[in-house]
């Protein structure tokens, strides 16, 4: 029946020596063949299309490795124009509720008075027991007249302003040890100062919750963790207090959060504001000298070198997954945080244009109605008044993934080659629930691992490239620094012809692991237990099974 | 050192069968902590396919309450029933059994058709053991079985609907009938699929004639409806009408999914929402009748086709209607031989397999990112499907083209009068260099 | 031929129908007959026209659309608008101030119950005797425009009306965040400079002003006015298409900006007048200096049969109101004398409200309640007829001439035959 419905006119017979029988089926034929060769002579040059009607494989692999190269050469070249500031822009506060340095301050001379007699106490019992501190905080709280308690980590204290609903609440902390590794005393005697002088003020609209944790983030952290049912109200910013010097010539702002995660930029860009303009100190990223180098060459050089300079400290703290400072801690939470870090100098400043420059910030944190979210989240600060939008530096990664990806296109037998790969995740996974150090492995690729020959090793390298080239535009919308350092680790153990890979897979990632412990002291285990630095676990999922595999493919 | 030398028992059906099962059941009984992170998952369950959504129906339903009057329940009474008084749902490990099961049959189901399949378009190599290994470790199967979501389940019912239809005997009529008429009833879109089965059945050498066959066909599927409808009533009243295929049809819940409806419908003005939401349904329709009708001497590829359609552009599919597309579309060797571009979809789909739940995570978890960022993803999802629709059945009119002109040739001398193994024909056509360019005309 | 015979009469019946078609009286638009004296009567009581004399009250409809903290200055625009007002003689029952309200008392005011506009808080302009009549969240779009076109439900009370008739001088002050022909509303909703234009000409065509004085301060305020296009409105915004209106000054202690520059200009020159200045419109537009304000103002008297010197300021922002004279004949007569007489009695009213009677007294144990709310909208409207009078007319002429021509040519050819 269905039949009927698409029979036509029966065509003549088909010519057996070939399937063009009537003069449409020839010119057809000849036009089709023309442009075939037209656009193969296009398609051989740009491989990746040739895909489209089934290219041959091997032309596919030879000039692909052309494209690929200028694909990683551009990412290159765009990862090392990001210091240059015509990808830049200027700083702004975007959320209209902030209105910084807008408002008066009150904190003064009184104030800094309090602060330096809390500090004499403070000097006194810095070596005490956490029980003989504790008592003295809660005891300078009290006296305040604010509602002070202990959590076994950390001691803290809650204003509630006359006026306020409690919905919210703002956070500041101060901890006993500075990112220094020194004393915080100053920082926990302005803190204590602030309470006195936040008490019984009406023009707050939420809580505050002052609080001085032990050691440098361990006690912060345990807060963190309990602070749920310690009080009512939800954080949405914090501010944590780090003055470990004497006296202080610049404020330093440490914004990293733990996993590479960014408080939004309005609070960063506020705080810089304050400073400047309320606090009448100059701010500073990551305590990085904001001066050109001299005797570089021309500004534009110098200019570049600061901005690779500040960068660089940028992508040590987020390559790493470490927050740069205790704020840390409070990524996770959904807390816009920074840390303010009164750079050791003997310079002008002290208690007092540190209490106003706080003081000032909580009012514009204060006049918040939501969570911040008109800025952005995801970007990077060349300077303390410069940022590079996610437009400006997220091609650079993708760029570099792509010439990875495609060279993963010629994947002859995808099931055979996985065959090959799955072993090393299977290792890295055992080591990782033994709790085996990476350094251990070293051996394993050669030892235990198949090789694979011919095809299969054709199809393992694919199937490789295709799985890290989808990792890492992926990863750099979370996390620049850190795919950017996966790119090029990609690249290196990937692309470089044989001997030269050889070098560079000589040196094992569980090697790099202990060289960076013991000469910085750069402990991510310990970072992975302590706040949940989630790079140790993707040392194990990620990185040793692309150095096995790539020993492996050799 | 050689490759991994797979014992080859293990490269068997059965062995890869055992494989499938034993890896399921060893993720489910050692990290249930891992299953109950992805029953919570938005695109391995929607709210009509969710098992968090079908315990607490249960619950309500235990205690003589209508769970269809709350509003947020979405389940067919069917499942309703089958989780009350058969398996009962709040015991872990008879929901284990159950839903590997449902795997397991699905995958028995697949090399059916595949069987089926290789009588008529020939092929020499036994590739159940491939067919077995790519839908029970095809990822989205294997998350969408730990999620515990109602998808599986449907999805071995369908398979074997359509395994049932392929299987080439009149006898199986009845079970291909009842068993898409239990497909519809839990997800409405199978109901698209009965003209590709009628036509599948009138081309039996049958006792009766084709129209019969079809009229057999279509009523025994509205009897079994009727059946399956009336048995939903007495369960629960009449509430899960509206609740179940009316929120199909009408799209009320908006929750995020991988489709490409949730987001249109939550921006949409109210007086365009019937028009769009004709629009939307009605898209579906379009693709029947020419597919039955172009493919009517193939109506396997029709129903491989329609099945791809439904997928992607149902009102609240999930990775697991992915998962159904693919494992049917591992039965057709000849097909995936004729495909373009297969490892473009591939990778894309790893691509998005990857960004859906980060950004998903970015917008509702750490908040740094909004609700576009997650449908941009949906959106290169649903598109990379079409486009792989779009090449199945470019693939499907090629594999007609070339057979029916090497028949028509007699380029195979000496296979004439079998069916011509696909595999050869394709190296006989690539030896001459030719390739198919049009897909109208007939040659007579 | 009987049938040609019946043909001819009925074509003839049909022929002298038309002229008397046509006899119908005309409406009073045209050439009636009879009714001469009475239609420049009816003109002057219920036509619009513009000459002097036609102004008896003012009335102010004062807005402020934004709300929050941060738009403290807004606030302060309106009610530092609004003293001047009250300062210069308008009274508060004709004023309708629309507030979010949400600064005075916000916890973030350090100054609590209070709202200044000025650094150094010389002035609280939230003291005692302010009546808001719209707070919160009734400033609304829907609300608004209701207040313009006068359609309200029957609930409304009378405070929250633009109660304003064809002899009242509306002035109309708007500020917040706009655009381009935008306004927004309490964060959530816009107005359009289309909607309000719509709105402004309702008011046109149910006689609810004399003349409309607009001033709107927000970023490109003057894109608010282009729209209308109602007779007898002045116009003034704050800038231009494209500029923003800047803040004029904060007060340190209360921490935000306290007053926008165009308002505290243009309040500034305000401030020098008083009820009996004869300052005009003019003279008020030629103090705008786009330098010190940072944009640029503009000013729209296209729409207005006398331009701004034939205006004066107290036009609109006072309670002047012009005085007739009448001839002591019509004086009302002296009521009695005695307790009963000088008992109040409220009069009965129709229409849609009903008057309250005042303070519940109990008359013969007559009590006029108040009509309860009823639920058709357009009960007590007249019933409209769908077709006006000259449309059904002329529609009635057409057919009727229609069908005698058809019978006409109908009779001729069968008398032809």
């Amino acid at each position: 029946m269905l039949s009927r419905l698409r029979r036509r006119t029966a065509g003549p017979r088909p010519d057996p020596q070939g399937v063009n029988f009537t003069s449409e089926h020839l010119t057809a034929a000849k036009t089709l063949a023309r442009r075939k060769q037209v656009i193969n002579a296009i398609w051989v040059r740009i491989p990746i299309l040739s895909l489209w009607s089934g290219g041959a494989l091997e032309d596919i692999a030879d000039n692909s490795l052309y494209f690929r190269f200028v694909l990683a050469l551009v990412g290159i070249i765009w990862l090392l124009a990001i210091p240059y500031e015509g990808l830049w822009k200027r700083t702004y506060v975007d959320e209209h509720a902030l209105q910084p340095s807008q408002v008066t301050m009150y904190f003064d001379w009184a104030e800094v008075h309090k602060a330096d007699r809390y500090l004499d106490t403070l000097e006194k019992i810095v070596n005490g027991t956490f029980d003989e501190r504790t008592a003295f905080l809660q005891e300078s709280f009290s006296i305040s007249g604010l509602a002070t308690s202990n959590t076994s980590t950390s001691t803290y204290a809650h204003i509630r302003p006359p006026r306020s609903k409690g919905t919210e609440t703002i956070l500041v902390s101060a901890n006993w040890v500075s990112r220094d590794g020194t004393p915080n005393l100053r920082g926990i005697a302005t803190l204590l100062a602030l309470g006195d002088f936040l008490q019984g003020q009406n023009h707050w609209a939420s809580d505050l919750v002052l609080v001085v944790g032990e050691g440098y983030v361990e006690g912060l952290e345990g807060f963190m963790r309990e602070y749920h049912n310690l009080f009512p109200g939800v954080i949405w910013t914090g501010l944590n207090i780090d003055y470990p010097g004497h006296s202080f010539s610049h404020l330093g702002m440490f914004y990293e959060g733990v996993n590479g995660r960014l408080p939004n930029q309005d609070i960063v860009n506020a705080a810089s504001n304050v400073a400047r303009y309320a606090g009448g100190v100059l701010p500073r990223l990551h305590d990085v000298v904001d001066e050109p180098p001299a005797g570089f060459g021309s500004p534009l050089v110098q200019n570049y070198l600061l901005g690779a300079k500040h960068l660089l400290h940028h992508f040590a703290f987020m390559a790493t997954g470490r927050g740069s400072a205790a704020h840390g801690v409070l990524a996770r939470h959904r807390i816009d945080a920074l840390t303010l870090y009164a750079s050791p100098a003997e310079g002008p400043h002290g208690f007092h244009t540190l209490g106003r420059t706080i003081e000032s910030t909580l009012r514009s944190m204060n006049n918040l109605l939501e969570r911040l979210h008109a800025s952005y989240f995801f970007y990077l600060l060349p300077r303390p008044d410069q940022f590079i939008p996610v437009g400006h530096y997220l091609p650079a990664a993708v760029l570099l993934g792509a010439s990875l990806t495609i060279g993963g296109f010629d994947c002859p037998s995808p099931l055979e080659g996985l065959g090959y790969i799955l072993p090393a995740f299977a290792v890295a996974a055992v080591a990782w629930i033994v709790g085996l150090h990476p350094i251990f492995l070293a051996p394993v690729p050669l030892a235990i691992l198949p090789r694979p020959q011919g095809q299969a090793h054709t199809s393992a390298k694919s199937l490789t490239l295709l799985f890290y080239g989808a990792l890492i535009p992926t990863l750099a919308m979370v996390n620049f620094p850190q795919a950017v350092v996966l790119a090029l680790i990609s690249l290196l153990y990937l692309t470089l012809p044989k001997y030269l890979a050889l070098a560079i897979l000589a040196i094992q990632p569980g090697l790099i692991l202990a060289l960076a412990q013991g000469y910085w002291g750069l402990d991510l285990q310990k970072d992975w237990l302590a706040v949940g630095n989630l790079t140790w676990p993707g040392v194990y999922a990620v990185w040793l099974p692309l150095w096995m595999i790539s020993v492996v493919l050799l | 050192m050689d490759g991994i030398r797979i014992p080859p028992i293990l490269k068997s059906h059965a062995g890869v069968l055992a494989a499938g099962t034993v890896l399921r059941l060893a993720l489910f009984i050692t990290a249930p902590a891992l299953c109950d992170v992805l029953q919570r998952r938005p695109e391995l369950s929607t709210p009509l396919t969710s098992f968090r959504s079908l315990k607490e129906g249960v619950f309500i339903y235990e205690r003589d309450t209508n769970p269809y009057e709350g509003g947020v329940f979405y389940h067919s009474p069917l499942h309703l029933a089958f989780f009350t008084y058969l398996v009962p749902i709040s015991s872990s490990l008879l929901t284990v059994f159950l839903w590997a099961a449902g795997d397991i049959l699905g995958s028995l189901g697949l090399v059916n058709i595949w069987s089926q399949r290789r009588r008529t378009m020939g092929g020499q190599t036994d590739r159940s053991a491939i067919v077995t290994a790519l839908y029970l470790f095809n990822p989205y199967t294997l998350l969408t079985c730990l999620a515990r979501s109602t998808t599986a389940l449907d999805n071995a019912l369908l398979i074997h609907a359509i395994s049932s239809a392929a299987s080439g005997k009149p006898g199986r009529l009845l079970s291909a009938t009842v068993l898409l008429a239990i497909s519809t009833h839990t997800s409405f879109y199978p109901i698209l699929l009965l003209p590709a089965f009628a036509i599948i059945f009138s081309q039996l050498r049958p006792l009766t004639s084709s129209t019969t066959s079809a009229a057999v066909t279509v009523s025994g599927f509205a009897l079994s409806s009727v059946g399956l409808a009336g048995l939903a009533y007495g369960l629960a009243g009449d509430a899960w009408v509206a609740q179940t295929f009316g929120t199909i049809i009408n799209v009320w819940d908006l929750t995020p999914n991988v489709g490409m409806w949730w987001y249109f419908f939550t921006e949409m003005f109210d007086h365009f929402r019937s028009f769009f939401l004709g629009v939307f349904q009605l898209h579906h329709l379009i693709y029947v009748a020419p597919l039955c009708l172009r493919l009517s001497d193939d109506p396997l590829v029709s129903m491989l086709v329609m099945v791809g359609v439904i997928s992607t552009w149902k009102s609240y599919p999930a990775l697991g209607d992915m998962a159904l597309w693919a494992g049917l579309l591992s039965c057709f060797p000849e097909i995936v031989s004729n495909l373009r571009h297969p490892l473009f979809t591939l990778t894309v789909h790893l691509y998005t397999s990857i960004l859906l739940p980060l950004l998903h995570s970015l917008w509702l978890l750490t908040g740094t990112g909004n609700a576009n960022f997650f449908y941009a993803a949906t959106m290169v999802y649903g598109l990379n499907a079409s486009l792989a629709v779009v090449d199945v059945l470019g693939a499907g009119l090629r594999l007609q083209v070339k057979r029916e002109t090497t028949k028509a040739l007699s380029l195979l001398d000496d296979v004439a009068g079998r069916e011509p193994d696909f595999k050869v024909i394709d190296e006989i056509w690539d030896k001459k260099g030719w390739s198919v360019v049009q897909f109208t005309g007939q040659l007579e | 031929m009987i049938v040609r015979h019946l043909l001819a009469t009925l074509a003839g019946l049909l022929l002298l129908l038309v002229p008397l078609a046509s006899a119908t009286p005309e409406d009073e638009h045209g050439h009636g007959h009879g009714h001469g004296q009475i239609e420049p009567q009816l003109n002057e009581l219920f036509g619009n026209s513009t000459t002097a004399g036609r102004h008896t009250n003012n009335w102010a409809v004062l807005v402020c659309s934004s709300r929050y903290w941060f738009n403290y200055r807004h606030m302060a625009n309106t009610l530092a608008m609004y003293r001047t007002l009250k300062r210069l003689g308008l009274p508060d029952s004709n004023i309708i101030l629309m507030l979010s309200d949400d600064v005075a008392c916000n916890a973030r005011n350090a100054f609590p119950a209070t709202v200044y506009a000025s650094a150094g808080r010389q002035m609280d302009l939230y003291g005692e005797g302010i009546e808001v009549d719209y707070r919160g969240y009734e400033v609304t779009v829907e609300s608004f425009l209701r207040l313009l076109t006068g359609r309200h439900e029957d609930t409304v009370p009378r405070s929250k009306r633009l109660l304003s008739d064809a002899s009242s001088n509306v002035f109309i002050y708007m500020t917040g965040h706009g655009g381009n022909e935008f306004l927004k509303f309490q964060d959530n909703e816009e107005v359009s400079a289309y909607d309000v234009a719509d709105a402004v000409e309702q008011m046109w065509e149910k006689r609810r002003y004399n003349k409309l004085l607009f001033t709107i301060d927000t970023c490109q305020a003057n894109t608010m006015y282009s729209k209308f296009y109602s007779p007898e409105i002045t116009a003034t915004g704050s800038s231009e298409l494209g500029e923003n209106s800047y803040s004029h000054h904060s007060d340190r202690d209360i921490g935000v900006a306290v007053i926008d520059g165009f308002t505290h200009y243009i309040l500034q020159y305000l401030e020098t007048l008083d009820k009996s200045s004869l300052a005009t419109l003019r003279d008020f537009f030629n103090t705008y200096d786009p330098v010190r304000i940072q944009s640029h103002p503009g000013i729209s008297t296209s729409l207005s049969s006398v331009p701004p010197e034939g205006l004066l300021v107290t036009d609109f922002f006072g309670g002047v109101a012009s005085v007739e004279v009448v001839p002591s004949s019509a004086e009302l007569p002296a009521l009695a004398a005695g307790p009963e007489a000088s008992a109040w009695r409220p009069s009965p009213r129709r229409g849609h409200f009903n008057a309250i009677s005042a303070g519940g007294e109990k008359e013969d144990g007559r009590f006029e309640k108040a009509a309860r709310p009823s639920l058709h909208r357009q009960q007590g409207k007249e019933w409209v007829r769908p077709l006006g009078k000259e449309q059904g007319v002329a529609w009635a002429q057409g057919a009727l001439t229609a069908l005698a021509g058809a019978t006409a040519y109908v009779t001729y050819l069968a008398l032809s035959k």
